[in-house]
């Protein structure tokens, strides 16, 4: 393993490599449940779940499962922990179950985990491929949580729930779907502005 | 032979997956199990009381194997006046499976919904905070999935004019 790893790793899964605002993967989650901050940070949090535990038993099964199944294989894992945070959700987090819906069961189908795994899990030994799981997931996490703030800030003049706009300041169209892609194109934009400015300031560096 | 080796070779590590992911699956089930039915019955219970209107109705469950219809009671009301709510899934054309329960009045007509679960991508707009569907005739872009409403609250007066008959 190479020195700085972990740090390296973190740093890329939050903002080089942020599988929603750069590597555009997983949009289906990232569109349909940041109506609100509360809904996107549960969505955030569920998909880290399943992405730490299948990247981690993906690697520690990866020289047993063999590669001609390996999707197959994947996804298995994948759908039997997301069956899992299903129902604890179910159990225990009744309204966020309620709200999120039908898109907890379509974790399984995020391209971001079965990328990870692919790509990663596949390849790389345990502890890494947790790590990277937890990375990327918290990625996930920042980038649909900021989207979900954004949304209901200007959307419904709240933030997790707590009202503070008066109904004649709110911009509903950006709850509906077609906000989510202006909200997020404005998001994206912003984000390479600001990593231009980092690459300049590294090339600054650089001539000195 | 050859062949049944390889096969063999692939299958095996994917028996053991699934077995393992199965489980897995039980336990998660075991421990959240109980959780989500006293949760359900709880919901149930207050989804009676919101659906009236009256905290001092009592209710008990009547015998009914009506289509869909997951149990039926047989509401008193506070003023002594009786009337039905059924605990009914219907289905949507694209099978998407929704839970509701109707209050329906002693002559079999429904009077008013209230979606427990649903699998549908759009009902949450049109449910206000207590789960109770705001009454809109038919959403454009959401019509098989008001059906799925109507055909809940069509079942739910099926099972109780089938209960008039049989009385």
């Amino acid at each position: 393993m190479k020195k700085g790893f972990f740090a390296n790793h973190l740093k890329d899964g939050i903002l080089y490599k942020n599988p929603i605002l750069v590597q555009f993967i997983g949009m289906c989650p990232t569109l349909a449940t940041t109506t609100s901050a509360t809904n996107a940070l549960a969505m955030g949090i569920a998909v880290t779940v399943v992405l730490a535990f299948s990247n981690l038993f993906i690697s520690l099964l990866r020289k047993f499962i063999p590669s001609e199944v390996r999707i197959a294989g994947y996804i298995v894992i994948i759908s039997a922990f997301v069956t899992v945070v299903e129902m604890v959700m179910h159990a225990y987090f009744v309204s966020l179950y309620s709200a999120l819906g039908v898109f907890i069961p379509l974790i399984v189908v995020n391209c971001l985990i079965l990328a990870r795994a692919e790509a990663f899990a596949s390849k790389n030994p345990p502890i890494p491929s947790l790590w990277d799981g937890i990375c990327m997931g918290l990625g996930f996490t920042v980038a649909l949580t900021l989207l979900g703030a954004i949304r209901e800030i200007l959307g419904a003049g709240s933030i997790f729930g707590f009202t503070f706009l008066p109904e004649i300041m709110h911009v509903s169209m950006l709850v509906l779907p077609a906000g989510a892609f202006i909200a997020l194109g404005f998001l994206v934009a912003g984000m390479n502005k600001l990593m231009s400015k980092f690459a300049e300031k590294k090339e600054d560096g650089a001539d000195v | 032979m050859k062949n049944i080796l390889y096969v063999a070779k692939i299958a095996l590590p994917l028996l053991v997956i699934c077995t393992l992911c199965a489980a897995l699956l039980a336990g998660a089930n075991a421990l959240t199990e109980p959780v989500i039915t006293e949760n359900s019955a709880k919901e149930k219970h207050e989804a009676i009381i919101n659906l009236f209107g009256d905290t001092g109705l009592t209710y008990k469950t009547l015998d009914c194997s009506a289509e869909g219809i997951n149990g039926l009671y047989e509401v008193t009301l506070s003023g002594g006046d009786t009337a039905y709510c059924a605990d009914v899934v219907s289905s949507s054309k694209y099978g998407g499976a929704v839970n509701a329960m109707v209050s329906v009045d002693k002559d079999g007509v429904a009077l008013d919904v209230q979606i427990i679960s649903h699998s549908e991508t759009f009902m949450s707009k049109y449910t206000d905070e207590t789960g109770k569907y705001t009454k809109i005739d038919c959403i454009s872009g959401a019509t098989y999935s008001f059906d799925a409403i109507r055909l809940a609250m069509s079942l739910a007066e099926n099972a109780v004019l089938s209960l008039g008959g049989a009385s």
